[in-house]
């Protein structure tokens, strides 16, 4: 949450002074690391999809010690 | 040598995965920079098998003399020397030297978790689909940087977006499959996340594409150098001439002003959504002392 308004913040420094290449570029940044985020918090929280749904008893393969 | 387990082979193809995703990660700061720093036009061929820079003083005249027969060099560059070209080379150099270098980093331990057999088949179609999509993501570039070889020395910003949503839907799918394996080592069951906060927390990560997707455009269009002041536009929360251009909806690609608007509406969207999805969890997960958990 609190990248969130990281964000936020760069985006409206870097319209305020007029896209200097740093802030631009740290805004893209900081949207990388919120997305990045919000995936592993959907992973983790969220319902998984059918799809990934492969458990290691479905997978053929044979468990070694 | 002693065989690893299971769970130690997630682990290990888990690891994999995430240093690529990283790999990405500065693959897209790289490109944010050579966008940002005008150098995305520098190399006006694509020779994807021919590694090595320039290395001689003929070869740097030789690539550019080939710059110069282009609208960047003809319509925008006209003042530049040789060193001044230099310049600008190194950061697209770099941009696409790192592509390849995630190919590979992505394809040699591939082949070697397969060819051990730690890879069933689901796994290696999903790694496959990825490889092809980092492969299309460099056509892609190409294409894009032929948009701007051409009359006008500014890529189109369709071709800059969708390069820009390839490279995060690259980054989120690499991420999820990863987790994937770290969830897979833990032994945890596929099928129940430790918590379920519903469709939401996915749904927003759908949502973030559209706002970067937007973000591109404003990139594209060098739209964020106008209307400077914030929350105000123009004077105005909502400026006039959002829809100035015919039809409607090209204003939305093409209007500066609507771009932009329309980044700033979404993105503070996004935030909101965010916002109420944390505060959701924490009901929910971190009750207040005293209380018992809702289910």
């Amino acid at each position: 949450m609190a990248m969130v308004f990281v964000q936020a913040g760069l985006g409206i420094l870097t319209l305020l002074y007029v896209v200097p290449v740093l802030l631009a570029l740290a805004h893209q940044t900081g949207a990388q690391i919120v997305f990045a985020l919000a995936v592993v918090f959907a992973h983790t929280v969220g319902v998984t999809q059918p799809s990934v749904a492969t458990s290691a008893h479905e997978l053929h393969m044979k468990p070694a010690e | 040598m002693q065989i690893a387990s299971f769970h130690a082979q997630r682990r290990a193809i888990g690891w994999w995965l995430l240093i690529c995703a990283a790999m990405v990660f500065i693959m897209v700061v790289l490109g944010g920079a050579t966008r940002l720093t005008e150098s995305g036009l520098s190399m006006v061929d694509w020779k994807p098998l021919h590694i090595l820079p320039p290395l001689s003083d003929s070869e740097w005249a030789e690539e550019f003399a080939a710059y110069q027969q282009f609208p960047e060099f003809q319509k925008k560059n006209t003042w530049m020397s040789v060193d001044n070209f230099k310049e600008i080379y190194w950061l697209e150099y770099i941009h696409r030297l790192w592509g390849r270098t995630i190919g590979f980093v992505f394809f040699a331990p591939f082949m070697l978790f397969w060819l051990r057999g730690w890879i069933d088949k689901p796994l290696a179609w999903k790694c496959v689909g990825l490889f092809a999509l980092g492969g299309a993501q460099g056509v892609l570039g190409w294409y894009m940087v032929a948009s701007g070889l051409v009359d006008n020395p500014d890529v189109s910003q369709y071709r800059l977006a969708a390069h820009l949503l390839t490279a995060f839907v690259c980054y989120r799918l690499i991420i999820w499959v990863a987790l994937d394996q770290f969830r897979l080592a833990r032994g945890d069951d596929m099928n129940s996340p430790r918590a379920n906060l519903g469709p939401w927390p996915l749904a927003v990560t759908f949502f973030a594409l559209l706002v970067v997707t937007s973000g591109a455009f404003v990139a594209g269009l060098d739209a964020g150098r106008g209307y400077n002041t914030f929350p105000l536009m123009d004077g105005q929360l909502i400026p006039e001439g959002l829809f100035s251009e015919s039809p409607w909806w090209l204003n939305w690609f093409e209007n500066h002003m609507t771009v932009q608007f329309n980044h700033r509406i979404l993105a503070m969207t996004l935030a909101t959504l965010i916002a109420l999805m944390w505060l959701k969890s924490r009901a929910r997960y971190c009750p207040t002392p005293g209380l018992p958990p809702t289910p």
